[in-house]
């Protein structure tokens, strides 16, 4: 029982920080930056290789470090530049999904397909435990750095004004311009943090478990699911879904197979989404479905 | 088969499913993720009829009609209760569902076709009867032909209703929803239809796949699956009638085209995804309405 619940609180905070990183942007520009999946593949693969020559914690703040600028570039190139030209949300999904498809199978074509682990860094082969569980160095190290990560992200959202911007970066645009803050450095900022989260969670995941070049996805689903069945801009409430789909996962695994965990995660989410439009619970999104008479459906 | 005919035969068949796509995506404006689902119910119902039923191919096309249409329902009432970047998402997540059932749908003893083992799980299914009938399968030509005969069939309905006041109303629908709105057309209701009518030929482009392919797995329902169909469509023209199946055929000759440069073994899959993703990319930035277009704008016509 206690390691199936240290395995659903692992889970769980690995979650939230992808899912704080993927809400960074979405919740602040209503995009859905997929290509952050194979930002969170290609950490570990940076930290494998610089370790060498810049030690760990040198090749730690490396990776980080390209990641982050890597997710800026994205913004700027892609988003940046699909949003000058008012292109729908489809379109920017739909390129975010080609970037994520051609960073994966570079990738896989420089490093190849297996998976890349950081367990073998020094001081995390050990295990601590009590009289009935047992807790791997790696997990405890993983966990920690997640809730870190979520934690920092958390405050400097809540005391140094970025969240409040960012809030109104996706209320109204237009209005933040005229009033002396600059869109585009905001937007910057939000894609270059979700860079450095998820590159951070990336590192902290790949401590206790793997990843592999073409897992950004199926980390990013769990995530982007806890971000859609949040309301808006409630970061406490994205922790609390991220644990309950941690707790689900973990219970799908132990009771039928790993096999099921995306099914039911999205089937999840799909009800949730239905739910939330036809009426289950309602959800303030400032954009909102629009007025659609009655008699339109 | 020689090897042009299995090319024209999977021209084809991604032209047609590309193409009910086009009408989610180009016609409606709404971008679906969820075709390669519609694909992979379409194959697994031929495949289960023709091979643990023992239909004739005949009989397993027209059962396998018969479950497209009522899984297109489905499909309808997602497009009926989502928009925007929900029905992206909501249609993402369906797609993963479908695939992780066809993977999961199996308890490895039963008998296949059974409720326990209803798909035979990642191990798929094999000897599927080919068209037009386990007698005559052995002819290739005979097969693109029966390929060919249920496309050409499907094309010209396409095309009626393309051309037709239902495709203008759903173009209309695209440009405006709000204008539609005021008019009083059922702008959730006529989406829905859409998706209906995509799903469908998605489908039928599964059973015919299933036929040309002769063993199917889950990889028939994959999430890459989709990716694959949106960039054969955007390559021609999301709003086009022709441009689906010129961007299939175009999908399809790419890795040929790399064969020429030398390009082989293990590297050709990665590389022919990189090809895929840098393709739909530059489209999408450069061209959003397709190759065939006349540079539209996004968000207008063609865009997804």
């Amino acid at each position: 029982m206690l390691t199936l619940l240290s395995s659903a609180l692992s889970q769980g905070f690995a979650i939230a920080a992808l899912g704080f990183a993927f809400a960074l942007v979405y919740w602040s520009t209503r995009i859905f930056f997929v290509a952050l999946g194979a930002l969170f593949a290609l950490a570990p693969f940076l930290v494998a290789a610089l370790q060498p020559d810049l030690g760990v914690a040198g090749a730690v703040v490396s990776a980080v470090v390209a990641v982050t600028g890597l997710s800026l570039l994205l913004g700027w190139a892609n988003h940046e530049r699909l949003l000058r030209k008012g292109s729908p949300t489809g379109v920017h999904f739909a390129c975010s999904l080609a970037l994520y498809f051609l960073t994966a199978e570079l990738i896989a074509l420089r490093w190849g397909s297996d998976v890349q682990s950081l367990a073998t860094l020094p001081g995390l082969s050990e295990i601590v435990g009590g009289r009935s569980f047992l807790l791997p160095t790696s997990q405890l190290v993983a966990m920690s750095l997640c809730i870190a990560l979520v934690t920092a992200v958390f405050l400097v959202l809540r005391f140094s004004g970025h969240g409040v911007k960012l809030r109104a970066l996706a209320d109204n645009p237009v209005e933040l311009s005229r009033s002396g803050y600059n869109p585009v450095l905001l937007r910057g900022m939000a894609f270059g943090v979700s860079g450095l989260v998820a590159g951070g969670a990336s590192i902290a995941i790949a401590v206790d478990l793997a990843v592999g070049a073409h897992s950004g996805m199926g980390a990013l689903i769990p995530a982007a699911t806890a971000t859609l069945l949040t309301p808006l801009g409630r970061w406490r409430s994205l922790l609390v879904w991220a644990l309950s789909l941690g707790l689900l996962r973990t219970v799908v695994t132990f009771t039928t197979s790993g096999a099921w965990q995306d099914p039911v995660t999205l089937g999840l989410l799909l009800l949730g989404l239905l739910g939330r439009r036809l009426g289950g619970w309602k959800v303030w999104r400032p954009w909102g479905p629009g007025l659609v008479p009655r008699g339109a459906r | 088969m020689s090897y042009e005919l299995h090319l024209l035969n999977l021209a084809l068949v991604y032209g047609l499913s590309a193409l009910g796509l086009s009408l989610c995506v180009g016609h409606v404006g709404q971008l679906s993720m969820a075709q390669a689902a519609s694909f992979g119910v379409g194959a697994y119902a031929y495949a289960i009829f023709g091979v643990a039923y023992s239909l004739p191919s005949w009989a397993a096309l027209g059962a396998a009609a018969g479950v497209a249409v009522a899984f297109s329902f489905l499909q309808g009432f997602i497009a009926r209760s989502l928009a925007e970047d929900e029905f992206v998402f909501g249609t993402l997540a369906f797609n993963v569902m479908i695939a992780g059932l066809l993977f999961n749908g199996t308890d490895g003893t039963s008998r296949l076709g059974s409720l326990r083992n209803l798909t035979n799980g990642p191990y798929g299914i094999t000897d599927v009867p080919p068209l037009p009938s386990r007698a005559l399968g052995a002819e290739p030509w005979l097969l693109t032909l029966t390929i060919a005969f249920v496309v050409v069939i499907l094309l010209i309905t396409s095309y009626a209703a393309i051309a037709s006041p239902w495709g203008r109303l759903l173009r209309a629908i695209r440009d405006s929803p709000t204008l539609a709105l005021s008019l009083g057309k059922k702008v959730f209701s006529e989406r829905a239809r859409a998706a209906e009518v995509a799903s469908f030929l998605g489908s039928m482009a599964g059973v015919l796949y299933a036929s040309h392919a002769r063993y199917i797995d889950p990889s028939v329902a994959s999430t890459d699956l989709s990716v694959f169909f949106l960039t054969c469509l955007l390559l021609g023209g999301a709003a086009s009638f022709w441009g689906p199946l010129l961007g299939s055929a175009g999908v399809v000759l790419l890795p040929e085209v790399l064969r020429l440069f030398g390009v082989g073994g293990a590297t050709v899959a990665s590389l022919r995804v990189i090809g895929y993703a840098a393709v739909l990319f530059a489209l999408l930035h450069l061209r959003p309405g397709g190759l065939l277009s006349r540079g539209e704008q996004p968000g207008r016509r063609g865009a997804v």
